[in-house]
């Protein structure tokens, strides 16, 4: 991965680096490539400059030259010797004319010979240069020069008219004079004073000279200067042997046409007389120079006889120009090698700080991304605005609070979240802030509103936080919904009103205080003023507990322990009232901490003197009854073992008086008369009767002794076990029976048989006198549960309700019903021990019902 | 069945005759030893004291056994039989007048086999004696230990 991201990397700089770089070294390029163009240009510009200057130069010295040559020329034939001569034939005046001629020609250097010859071509008088030491030629060395072509062509002329031959070689014995002699021939007719034609001057032009002076131009110059004659072949060329190519018949090619193209050699010959141009063989420049039409520089005509015509031409070839760039092509490509790398460079640093940057850009926008996720994401509102307190950020949870939609609030004034009572002096409580921008956190003490896009108002805190960014100052609002706080703080404060409220009212004493060495109370409720005492609240709280205990090691204890403990529960101590009076009061406290980890207690003080004084009474009382439940316990024994005893040894007797009376009866009946028997049965009723009385007063002392099991009992079933014991003990009785099912009572299933017995078997037997006995168990609510044994039977007169329930009571004769007045006594007694009550509707003859409850008090 | 005899543990001289009496009304004739005390009847049954040398082996039939008891009382008597391995599947049927529930528990609890109480009404102690005599003596023969 790391890898990965890192070639991206690479890949990005080195894309951002062509794309930088390249344009770069091409702009480079071209700049170069105009540079040299430019050079090339103005190079080139000169050279043709320099050229056509060259050309002038040479066009110049030409005329130059050919205008000296023709002012000599006519000089010489006007000479005052030469026209003395003519005039006189003296031979000292033709001297003259020698030494004339003899001078002109040393001073002026310019001739090879200067000659005078007659109408006939005879030399008259001839110097020679002679390599530089002119010398008058004798008289019989001249020769006749008659056959030449320019003495003819002279002799034709009229008088100014200067004939020029070609520029050739000197010829001498018409062989090539070597080394070779360049030269011109000039000549002009000879007048007389009297206009008699008598001969003709002629000048053998040193063309070298010439030559020379136009080589000397040519040297100052890259290229060649040439000098073509007209047909084209070179008098001043590129190289001394392919000059003068019409003197040698083995040079007949070298020509300019045939070099460089007959048709340029014809543009030069018949086109412009001066011109320039550029072609694959380099750069050409000429002017063709006519000595007949040439002006010199004087403002006479001169007439020149011959169709002489040259043509210089400057010649640089195409190498030399380039060599002329050499030095500057290489000054560029020195200057791309290092211009190159550098911008190279440049790029490189240029990528590499602006990757940084995108990079930091990069990392901007995503830091700003998450810093408005964040925001978008933050549990409060938060709100941006300008300088001019336009919205321009509003997160989503302020959108939902607000009741706006973004669009509805950027560029808004943030006064449109503030209630309408506020909005006017808003504006100035923000340029308030705006003057002195600080951070103000959250709620700084004020109550603050907003306004809902529905119009209600709704409390918030607002914290500011100004920051300087490239959009100007904003602010940045984060606002809290405090309105659950508020909510809160409220039902706080009810709260804790109730609760002192509460406090106040409590008829315990609730104090808090500190276990200090003066104790004072820190908080008291009026208990605690009405237990101490005191006249107020405020007296109570400037009073030191530490003086309330009787004795001071009390207190010692119960902070002690307290502080041990943590807590303390019901601590009963000593304590005086603010007026003196002792009391006994109980304590109950826990340690606690304030913020600043100081120990206090809060404890809850009772005044105990009343319940002490009762608890010594009830102590008291609690004596007397151990004693007198020992005594009891000691009865109980006692009538446990006499009942014990009862049983046993009442009964032993009455066996015997039984028994033996039996055996009397059945063994010795034939010695007793019928009163006798009478009475034996009589003795033996007695006895029974004794032992069922017994039994009775037994079981009545068992109730009364048994401890109650309790348990759930179904009373249903055992009253239809009663019945079915009654049923056989006497089965000719016909009894209707009903019993109401599922009765279920809590009670002990022993005695709760004794009751049932009891009940039933009064029923069976009080209906035994009924043909159709009707007896019924069953069970009712009143305002209890109310259970109950209904009889069709005997009845008896509720005059002696009262008396139905007491031992040894009976309301019907021995004679019409048994019993021993006991059975009902014991039923009320097992009811009593279970907590219920027993009692008994009836009327004589018209049956009985016998109702009982149980458990009344656990029922209600 | 009239060769085995029938300990009937009674201080009582009354109440012994009145047994006797009704065992004879039931023509129950089986030699009825009659012991006066707790000691007197474990005596026997074991051959011990005034007993001593009487055999061992020759257990009775049924023991009729009162509960009060002069010396040791009958539920003693009872514990002790129960106790000995040879009178452990002794036929025991406490006889008594008294009616607390808490004797007829112990009694059961002890191993009694029957616990009859002594009706002051003589047919019906009569009646009582007859059943036992017809139970213990003829339907039940005794475990042999």
């Amino acid at each position: 991965m790391a890898s990965n991201l890192k070639n991206t990397l690479n890949w990005q700089f080195t894309k951002h680096f062509l794309r930088l770089s390249l344009p770069l070294i091409l702009i480079l390029v071209a700049m170069l490539w105009l540079l040299y163009r430019t050079h090339l240009d103005t190079t080139l510009t000169i050279m043709q400059a320099n050229e056509q200057q060259s050309i002038q130069l040479a066009s110049q010295t030409v005329d130059a030259v050919f205008g000296v040559l023709h002012g000599d020329a006519l000089y010489l034939a006007e000479n005052s010797s030469l026209q003395q001569w003519l005039n006189t034939g003296d031979p000292v005046i033709r001297s003259h004319l020698n030494a004339d001629f003899l001078a002109f020609t040393r001073s002026r250097r310019l001739y090879d010979q200067v000659r005078f010859l007659d109408q006939h071509g005879q030399e008259l008088a001839r110097v020679n240069w002679n390599d530089g030491k002119p010398e008058v030629v004798a008289e019989e060395q001249l020769q006749s020069k008659l056959d030449s072509y320019y003495v003819r062509k002279t002799l034709a002329l009229n008088e100014q008219a200067v004939f020029m031959s070609p520029f050739d070689l000197n010829i001498e014995h018409d062989v090539i004079e070597q080394p070779i002699k360049p030269t011109i021939h000039l000549s002009t007719p000879v007048f007389d004073s009297k206009g008699q034609k008598r001969g003709l001057i002629v000048l053998n032009y040193r063309g070298q000279r010439l030559l020379n002076r136009l080589r000397a131009i040519a040297d100052k110059k890259s290229g060649g200067l040439w000098f073509l004659n007209k047909e084209g072949y070179w008098i001043l060329g590129p190289h001394p042997d392919m000059e003068w190519g019409f003197m040698y018949p083995d040079r007949q090619t070298m020509r300019f046409g045939h070099e460089y193209g007959e048709d340029t050699w014809l543009s030069m010959l018949k086109g412009l007389q001066i011109n320039q141009w550029q072609d694959e063989k380099g750069l050409f420049t000429y002017t063709r120079i006519t000595p007949a039409t040439a002006k010199i520089a004087s403002t006479e005509p001169e007439e020149y006889v011959g169709n002489e015509q040259w043509i210089a031409v400057t010649h640089i070839p195409p190498s030399s120009i380039s060599a002329s760039m050499a030095g500057h092509v290489r000054d560029l490509i020195i200057a791309f090698m290092v211009l190159a790398p550098l911008l190279a460079l440049l790029s490189g640093i240029i990528t590499y700080h602006d990757m940084r940057r995108r990079q930091a850009e990069a990392d901007a926008r995503s830091s700003e991304a998450r810093y408005r996720g964040l925001l978008e994401l933050a549990p409060d509102g938060i709100v941006i605005t300008n300088r001019n307190g336009c919205i321009t950020m509003v997160n989503a949870q302020a959108q939902k609070w607000f009741g706006y939609t973004k669009d509805e609030l950027i560029g808004q004034p943030i006064e449109k979240l503030v209630p309408e009572r506020f909005r006017a002096t808003h504006p100035a409580h923000r340029q308030n802030y705006l003057a002195n921008p600080v951070v103000r956190p959250m709620g700084a003490g004020l109550e603050l509103y907003a306004r809902r896009s529905d119009g209600s108002e709704f409390p918030v805190e607002i914290s500011l936080s100004p920051s300087e960014t490239e959009q100007g100052l904003l602010v940045t609002s984060i606002i809290r919904d405090i309105t659950a706080r508020k909510q809160a703080e409220k039902v706080q404060e009810q709260t804790r009103i109730r609760y002192e409220k509460l406090v106040n009212n409590l008829p315990v004493g609730v104090y808090r205080n500190k276990p200090d060495k003066i104790g004072k109370f820190l908080e008291v409720n009026q208990a605690m003023v009405d237990i101490f005492e005191a006249e107020s609240t405020e007296q109570l709280l400037s009073h030191p507990f530490s003086e309330s205990y009787c004795d001071p090691v009390d207190r010692k204890t119960f902070i002690d322990t307290v502080i041990r403990q943590g807590h303390i529960r019901d601590h009963e101590v000593c304590l005086k009232t603010m007026q003196g009076r002792e009391f006994h009061a109980a304590l109950t406290a826990v340690m606690k901490k304030d913020a600043s980890g100081e120990i206090f207690f809060d404890g809850i003080m009772q005044d105990i003197s009343e319940r002490k004084e009762t608890e010594r009474k009830v102590q008291q009382l609690n004596e007397s009854l151990r004693v007198r439940s020992m005594e009891l316990e000691t009865i109980n024994q006692e009538l446990e073992a006499f009942s014990y005893s009862v049983s046993h040894d009442l009964r032993a007797p009455l066996r015997a008086i039984d028994g033996f009376s039996r055996t009397l009866l059945n063994e010795y009946a034939d010695r007793l008369d019928d009163k006798g028997r009478d009475r034996l049965s009589r003795v033996r009723a007695g006895a029974q009767r004794m032992a069922s009385l017994i039994d009775d007063l037994l079981k009545l002392s068992r109730v009364t002794r048994t401890e109650l099991k309790w348990k759930s009992v179904d009373l249903s079933l055992l009253a239809s076990e009663v019945i079915e014991n009654l049923r056989q003990d006497e089965p000719n009785r016909a009894v209707q029976f009903s019993v109401q099912p599922g009765i279920t009572v809590q009670g002990d299933v022993h005695l709760l048989r004794v009751v049932m017995d009891n009940l039933l078997g009064n029923a069976w037997k009080f209906t035994s006198q009924r043909s159709e006995a009707r007896i019924e168990v069953g069970c009712k609510l009143d305002e209890k549960l109310t259970y109950y044994v209904r009889d069709n039977g005997a009845g008896f007169d509720m005059a002696y309700a009262d008396k139905l329930f007491g031992a040894f009571q009976r309301l019907h004769d021995a004679s019409e019903f048994s019993g021993t007045g006991i059975g009902l006594a014991t039923v009320q007694r097992v009811i009593h021990k279970h907590g219920g009550r027993i009692w008994a509707e009836s009327a004589v003859d018209q049956g009985a019902i016998f109702y009982f409850t149980l458990n009344e008090k656990e029922n209600k | 069945m009239n060769d085995k005899t029938i300990l009937l543990v009674e201080d009582n001289p009354d109440d012994e005759l009145l047994t006797l009496e009704a065992l004879e009304a039931n023509r129950i004739g089986n030699n009825v030893i009659v012991a006066r005390n707790g000691v007197e009847a474990l005596d026997y049954l074991f051959g011990e004291g005034a007993y001593a040398g009487r055999d061992a082996m020759d257990w009775p039939a049924v023991v009729l056994l009162d509960l009060k008891l002069p010396k040791i009382d009958g539920l003693e008597v009872l514990r002790r039989i129960r106790a000995d391995e040879r009178t452990r599947l002794l036929p025991v049927v406490i006889l008594t007048s008294s009616n607390e529930e808490e004797d007829r528990l112990k009694g059961y609890t002890l191993g009694a086999n029957s616990y009859v109480r002594k009706p002051v009404d003589f047919d019906q102690f009569i009646k009582a004696a007859g059943q036992l005599g017809l139970y213990w003596l003829l339907l039940n023969e005794a475990p042999r230990g």
